[in-house]
């Protein structure tokens, strides 16, 4: 296999509030070949956006801190990066798209001037090459009257257009990778689905290599090639999509498909996961989803590590027992 | 953005219309007999009622108001009882200082408040922070004519470096506009600085940053243009304020402004100067307004929907 993309090892994200510590993303790795989409699911709080904005190396500091680990962006740690460096990455190499189409784009600048700005900046181009890169851009994503919408301002467009204007931003420079974190959340379903349909047919077509972050496992069925199912700052199953939703190991990752309803096929009782993430400071010791396991066992007051499983990798005692 | 432009100016007229109302009644319920001031209190009744009557001041309130907007629409404001000239001409001479120190005023402000804030903002809880806010407070607490005066002692009388009275050169503007700047910068840099931080953590600044933009691009071209538009929205109220403090000033620096003006005439009783001269800083005033409401168009976009 040839060297991915990026790379994540260990990668710890805390945030010191007072006297506080919260490890919101503690010791996560994964990796992303090129032209690959990788799925992070799980719930707030699971540290899914933490590890997005950590690759980005736009983790708000204070209170934030990227504590350990390495992130290997093209075989390069991007964390012994100089900012000045980072610059040069952001929105060029590696870009993202945010959840909130509506308050991600500056409202006192026009589309156009956005998308732009970029371009000029990565790519050295003139204003007006630029625009015109951003008007074919704007027409990739399949934005109705491109020229027009250049010089209208955020606000003039709904919130599926505005996606469709970050996507374009993101796409603007070729990036090897691009980073969605919850792109079709904030939107309608019908819309939702027209987007998930836009970033696949755009990944056809760029080899662009995505990581997607969602906490829906829909969404991950039509996008993903592989999932990481994250649960309070730690990675608790790790593989192959059709693997993980068709046979769930971690008691997690089951929880999240049961609490999937289902529109065709019998109809069966939701089971949601009972509880509700604990707070950071809650977690002392042991598997941080024993406080809502269904098969918590007194193993589990010691933190059980990612074991291999085939090509998969689980964070249970479940898992290691069966191994035996 | 016309039909916005257009919609304002409407609607000037009918508070241009409110005001002189206003400016009419104040004066003309106000106590005491003009007729006294024009002639004093030993004449016979005849001479009075003649004299009255000359003033057109024993018509009913309304006919005498219409006569009023209708003189005043000609640009006649009537005459100075006390200096025996047209009170348009004497405005027309007067204004201009007013006006001179309230834009160098409101310049100097800017210029002085927008950096201070925008920079405490960005070292938020830091010593520079603190600095920038305890200097501002002090700014604030401070009455213009006590810093006018400081500075007039200090620089003018001590230093030498300023001409203490007059008007005329920008060496006569610069002490009274720095007092007037100073103190208006002290509370145009508090707001900056908050509305920057609230702009600092909005979603698109941290596009901006996504987008790889220099911290310096993202603060001073994402950021600031959104942070000023509460500033400007509030500018629009700070005409008056900044109008009102240079007519102080122009006591503490015996400049011959339109303050100085209304106030000998009010020491006089010369009851059309003080007309006419509120009748011009209100009007002032409103087109403030109208120039902050302008402005704040040009830079929110969003605004132009409304």
């Amino acid at each position: 296999m040839s060297t991915p993309v990026l790379e994540v090892n260990n990668l710890k994200t805390y945030f010191f509030l007072g006297e506080n510590v919260i490890p919101a993303v503690d010791s996560v790795g994964f990796s992303v070949n090129y032209g690959e989409t990788l799925g992070i699911v799980g719930e707030s709080g699971s540290g899914k956006s933490v590890t997005a904005l950590s690759i980005m190396r736009l983790i708000p500091n204070p209170p934030g801190k990227i504590v350990g680990g390495q992130i290997l962006f093209e075989g390069e740690d991007l964390l012994q990066k100089t900012e000045e460096e980072m610059r040069k990455i952001r929105g060029n190499k590696i870009s993202m798209i945010f959840q909130e189409p509506m308050t991600s784009l500056n409202p006192v600048y026009t589309v156009g001037s956005q998308i732009a700005e970029a371009i000029i900046l990565h790519q050295g181009l003139s204003k007006k090459d630029a625009l015109k890169k951003s008007e074919q851009l704007l027409e990739m994503c399949k934005v109705s009257l491109p020229k027009k919408r250049l010089n209208q301002y955020p606000h003039e467009l709904s919130g599926g257009m505005r996606q469709r204007v970050m996507i374009a931003m993101a796409l603007a420079c070729d990036p090897l990778l691009l980073i969605a974190d919850e792109p079709t959340t904030a939107l309608d379903v019908t819309v939702q689905a027209q987007i998930l349909e836009l970033m696949k047919d755009l990944q056809r077509k760029t080899g662009t290599a995505v990581l997607f972050i969602t906490h829906d496992l829909g969404v991950i069925n039509e996008i993903a090639d592989k999932v990481v199912v994250m649960y309070c700052g730690r990675v608790v199953e790790c593989g192959k999509k059709e693997d993980i939703l068709k046979s769930p190991e971690h008691p997690y990752t089951k929880g999240l498909l049961n609490s999937i309803p289902v529109i065709d096929g019998p109809k069966k009782p939701l089971r949601p996961i009972r509880g509700v993430v604990p707070s950071p400071n809650e977690i002392s010791h042991g598997c941080r989803f024993r406080s809502r396991c269904d098969y918590v066992m007194d193993k589990c007051e010691k933190e059980p590590p990612l074991m291999n499983i085939g090509d998969r990798l689980v964070r249970c005692w479940l898992v290691h027992n069966f191994e035996k | 953005m016309l039909r916005y432009v257009i919609k304002r100016i409407f609607f000037l007229f009918p508070i241009l219309l409110g005001m002189t109302v206003v400016v009419f009644l104040m004066l003309h319920l106000a106590p005491g007999d003009p007729i006294d001031l024009i002639v004093g209190p030993n004449v016979t009744p005849e001479i009075r009622e003649n004299i009255r009557h000359q003033y057109g001041l024993d018509r009913p309130l309304p006919i005498q108001y219409l006569h009023f907007l209708g003189n005043l629409l000609k640009g006649d404001l009537g005459t100075s009882i006390i200096q025996h000239r047209p009170v348009a001409e004497i405005i027309i001479q007067r204004f201009p200082v007013t006006l001179e120190l309230s834009v160098a005023g409101l310049l100097i402000s800017f210029l002085v408040a927008i950096p201070i804030g925008v920079k405490a903002a960005i070292k938020r809880n830091t010593l520079t922070d603190y600095i920038c806010m305890v200097t501002s407070l002090v700014g604030i607490s401070m009455p213009t004519f006590w810093l006018g005066l400081m500075l007039l002692y200090i620089f003018a009388y001590k230093l030498r470096l300023f001409p203490v009275s007059g008007y005329g050169t920008w060496k006569h503007l610069f002490l009274p506009a720095l007092t007037l700047g100073f103190t208006d910068a002290a509370l145009t840099a508090r707001m900056v600085r908050s509305s920057m931080l609230e702009v600092i953590r909005q979603d698109y600044i941290r596009t901006a940053r996504s987008k790889g933009l220099s911290e310096k691009l993202v603060i001073n071209r994402h950021a600031l243009k959104n942070a000023l538009i509460p500033i400007i929205t509030l500018l629009g109220l700070r005409i008056g304020w900044i109008m009102g403090g240079s007519v102080v000033l122009e006591i503490v620096f015996t400049r011959p402004g339109l303050g100085r003006m209304m106030i000998e005439a009010i020491l006089a009783r010369d009851y059309p100067v003080v007309q006419g001269g509120m009748v011009v800083l209100t009007t002032a005033i409103i087109l403030g307004n109208l120039f902050a409401d302008l402005l704040y168009a040009i830079v929110d976009p969003r605004i132009k929907l409304r």
